[in-house]
């Protein structure tokens, strides 16, 4: 009997034994998935859960799948100016629960176009949330939003930055963690140039503008251990925000808009003599230029000259100011409507734009039933009267987009985006566009050729052909999300799947038989990935 | 645990005996699911219900030891969530073919060992977000088990009783591309499916089943 009962219990034994199962945490982790992120001919999806970023190349016939490992928890991705390259800012992990590993924050840079170079990950110590990359890629920082960091950890240090260096490997100055002087006042954004030489030093450069309330902090990114330098922008007053900074290179200057600001603020650098061991080798030089009211939107545009110049507009005033970026000088031209939106045309596209030779004006807060067009082409003649002309509209303007690389934008005239109109820089004329819903998502060929519009409501992709206007409608299988285009006239539609859902058209004009579904790229190869 | 024991002291009073030449077997099982693909999807045990035939063989290799050829079906179904969001679902459905070797220690007592071949049919779906998808395939599996029979009834003629069997399922890992359930009313676009990956549901199992040779 004793045996039998060995013998019934030795099974029951084993077998519980092998019940023991330890599941890898990662399957139990919150699953976050940041994207779609248009690239250049591709589409980028960020998992926070499989540590991992899905690429979706769409420059030939049949897209490809390609993963690239990251590390835990991503929390932030940006792709670079030229949507050649892609940043993630992964959080870390600390190791509490069996499956954890012990990880820092880090920064990845990740090259898309190159599918067989790895990721660099750039420890960054601190879970900073924003990042800021220089517009030709050698530069990128890591900073914390307004919100500051998340509740984690012990001390917080909300005016942190990590400089990265992304031309070089990481190492133990790379990055560089700074603190910026402050002033009670926390980053809200940052803008860095392009490569600037200020005169009498030796190579060219990129600086940090750090915008905070108050204050304007300029950092020599180029060489982050030098000390940065902070210039207070508020009078005692009411608190002074800079909002837009646009850079003139060839003068190593930036221009700086505020809110609740008198002028355009110039900021030039100069060179000087450091004052102490790797001290700055530079200084600014501030000059409030003639806006003179408040300036509430600017933008800078080279003429064929190569010489700079800045459009302000200024409703206190009621004018707009154009301002020449290398000597300062400035002509005013006036304009009764409280302007605060500027675009120049034509804007954008995927070659080298043509120099802007018309900007438009509109007035998106006061929601004004009018536009203004200034001709650009001979601003600077001082024998030619500048002067804008009034564009009539049907209905109040709520927004305004530019059609990259062509002399069109589109009038928004209701919030919920149903209402639209198509106006034609040339001729100086507005067309109106009507859909059946809302456009919640809407992008432009490359060139500009189409309009490409989605609601999640309605299971078709509407494109509008902007040289007659004709309307056409590309039926789905399944609602659309978010549409994108890529840089080969592709068209994407994101269906909003957390396993990953999406249909391929191959250009606005393409029929049914030739687009195709995807489905399941979110969760490619999830099985074989050992966590 | 007293019934296991007044079956084994009826059992130890009756006398060793022929069995039938066919036997019937019904029940049900656990299976731990323990590679990565299966954990991917569960933390759940796979469990179902099995069926299985034979037929004796009258080998005559030795005295009391008897080998049958078997032929068997198995179902099976387990449920699991991934990231915290998205539920799984599991089932699968096997074919065995292959054989037993039976020894009978006494009338209302045997031990046994079996070698399966076969194949299954898995299927995984997915649900996230409103949105379901699923796809199945088939893989080839080896199945081995250690079993005890334990007889409530035997009879020269017919036999009743319960098999408790210990094993392990080896299976080949399917491919799986799980896709959403088209619209058969309408034309729809050309689809492609990106691949999940490989679902291996091998793993050990205990199995109760009612056994009959008759």
């Amino acid at each position: 009997m004793r045996f039998l009962s060995l013998v019934c219990a030795l099974p029951l034994l084993v077998t519980a034994c092998a019940w023991e199962d330890d599941r890898p945490i990662v399957w139990e982790r919150t699953r976050n998935v940041l994207g779609p992120i248009s690239l250049k001919t591709q589409i980028a999806y960020v998992d926070s859960a499989l540590d991992r970023v899905t690429l979706l190349d769409l420059a030939a016939d049949s897209p490809r799948i390609t993963t690239k490992n990251i590390g835990r928890n991503a929390m932030h991705a940006v792709p670079s100016h030229d949507r050649h390259r892609l940043f993630v800012i992964t959080r870390g992990e600390e190791a509490v629960h069996h499956g954890q590993i012990d990880q820092e924050a880090m920064l990845w840079s990740l090259d898309t176009e190159n599918a067989s170079a790895d990721p660099v990950a750039y420890t960054i110590g601190s879970p900073f949330d924003r990042i800021a990359v220089s517009p030709d890629n050698t530069i990128a920082i890591a900073y914390f939003s307004a919100a500051g960091p998340d509740a984690e950890g012990f001390f917080r240090n909300p005016n942190e930055l990590a400089v990265i260096d992304l031309t070089r490997p990481p190492g133990d100055d790379n990055p560089t963690l700074k603190t910026i002087r402050s002033f009670g006042s926390v980053p809200e954004g940052i803008a860095l140039s392009p490569p600037m030489t200020v005169p009498g030093t030796a190579s060219p450069r990129t600086f940090a503008f750090i915008l905070s309330s108050n204050n304007l902090t300029v950092l020599d990114v180029s060489n982050p251990s030098r000390r940065e330098i902070s210039i207070r922008l508020d009078l005692g007053g009411t608190p002074v925000i800079p909002k837009e900074v646009v850079f003139a290179p060839n003068t190593a200057s930036a221009y700086v808009r505020s809110d609740n600001a008198r002028d355009v603020l110039q900021v030039l650098l100069q060179s000087a003599e450091p004052t102490i061991a790797n001290g700055n080798d530079y200084r600014p030089q501030l000059a409030e230029l003639g806006a003179g009211g408040g300036p509430t939107d600017i933008a800078v545009y080279d003429d064929v000259t190569g010489k700079r110049y800045i459009l302000a507009a200024t409703p206190n005033t009621s004018e707009i100011v154009v301002i020449d970026a290398d000597t300062a000088q400035f002509r005013s031209v006036p304009v009764s409507d409280p302007i605060d939106k500027i675009i120049l045309f034509p804007a954008g596209g995927d070659v080298p734009p043509s120099p802007p030779h018309k900007a438009l004006f509109a007035s998106i807060g006061a929601k004004m039933k009018r536009v203004y067009v200034l001709d650009l082409e001979h601003i600077n003649d001082p024998l030619t009267q500048a002067s804008v002309r009034r564009i009539n509209l049907d209905q109040p303007i709520r927004d305004v987009v530019p059609v990259p690389g062509r002399e069109l934008a589109m009038l928004v005239h209701d919030d919920n985006r149903t209402v639209l109109g198509l106006l034609d820089m040339g001729t100086e004329s507005t067309s109106p566009l009507l859909g059946i819903d809302r456009l919640d998502s809407y992008d432009f060929s490359p060139d500009g050729s189409h309009l490409i519009g989605a609601t999640p409501n309605v299971s078709r992709v509407g494109f509008v052909a902007l040289d007659n206007l004709h309307p056409t409608d590309f039926r789905l299988d399944d609602e659309p999300h978010r549409v994108l285009s890529t840089a080969n006239a592709k068209i994407f539609v994101d269906h909003g799947d957390p396993l990953g859902h999406a249909t391929i058209i191959p250009s606005p004009t393409a029929s049914r038989e030739q687009a195709l579904v995807l489905t399941g790229f979110l969760t490619v190869n999830l099985l074989d990935s050992e966590p | 645990m007293r019934a296991l024991l007044t079956l084994l002291l009826l059992a130890s009073a009756a006398p060793l005996a022929h069995a039938g030449n066919n036997e019937l077997t019904m029940g049900s099982y656990v299976r731990a699911l323990r590679s990565s693909s299966a954990n991917a999807v569960t933390t759940e045990s796979l469990t179902g219900g099995s069926l299985q035939v034979g037929r004796a063989l009258h080998l005559g290799l030795m005295p009391d030891l008897e080998i049958w050829a078997t032929a068997g079906l198995d179902w099976g179904g387990t449920e699991g969530t991934m990231f915290q969001t998205m539920t799984t679902e599991v089932d699968t459905l096997g074919l065995t073919v292959g054989g037993r070797a039976r020894y009978a220690l006494h009338a209302n007592l045997a031990v046994s060992g079996r070698l399966d071949l076969g194949t299954a049919r898995n299927e995984l779906t997915l649900t996230g977000n409103g949105h379901m998808v699923s796809d199945s395939a088939w893989g080839g599996t080896l199945k081995a088990a250690a079993g005890l029979d334990l007889l409530a009834i035997a009879h020269p003629r017919f036999s009743l009783g319960l098999r408790v069997e210990l094993g392990h399922v080896a299976a080949t890992a399917t491919a799986l591309s799980p896709r959403e359930a088209g619209d058969s009313t309408k034309i729809e676009l050309d689809a492609m499916q990106a691949s999940i990956g490989h679902l291996d549901l091998g793993g050990t199992y205990l199995s109760f089943s009612v056994m009959s040779q008759f």
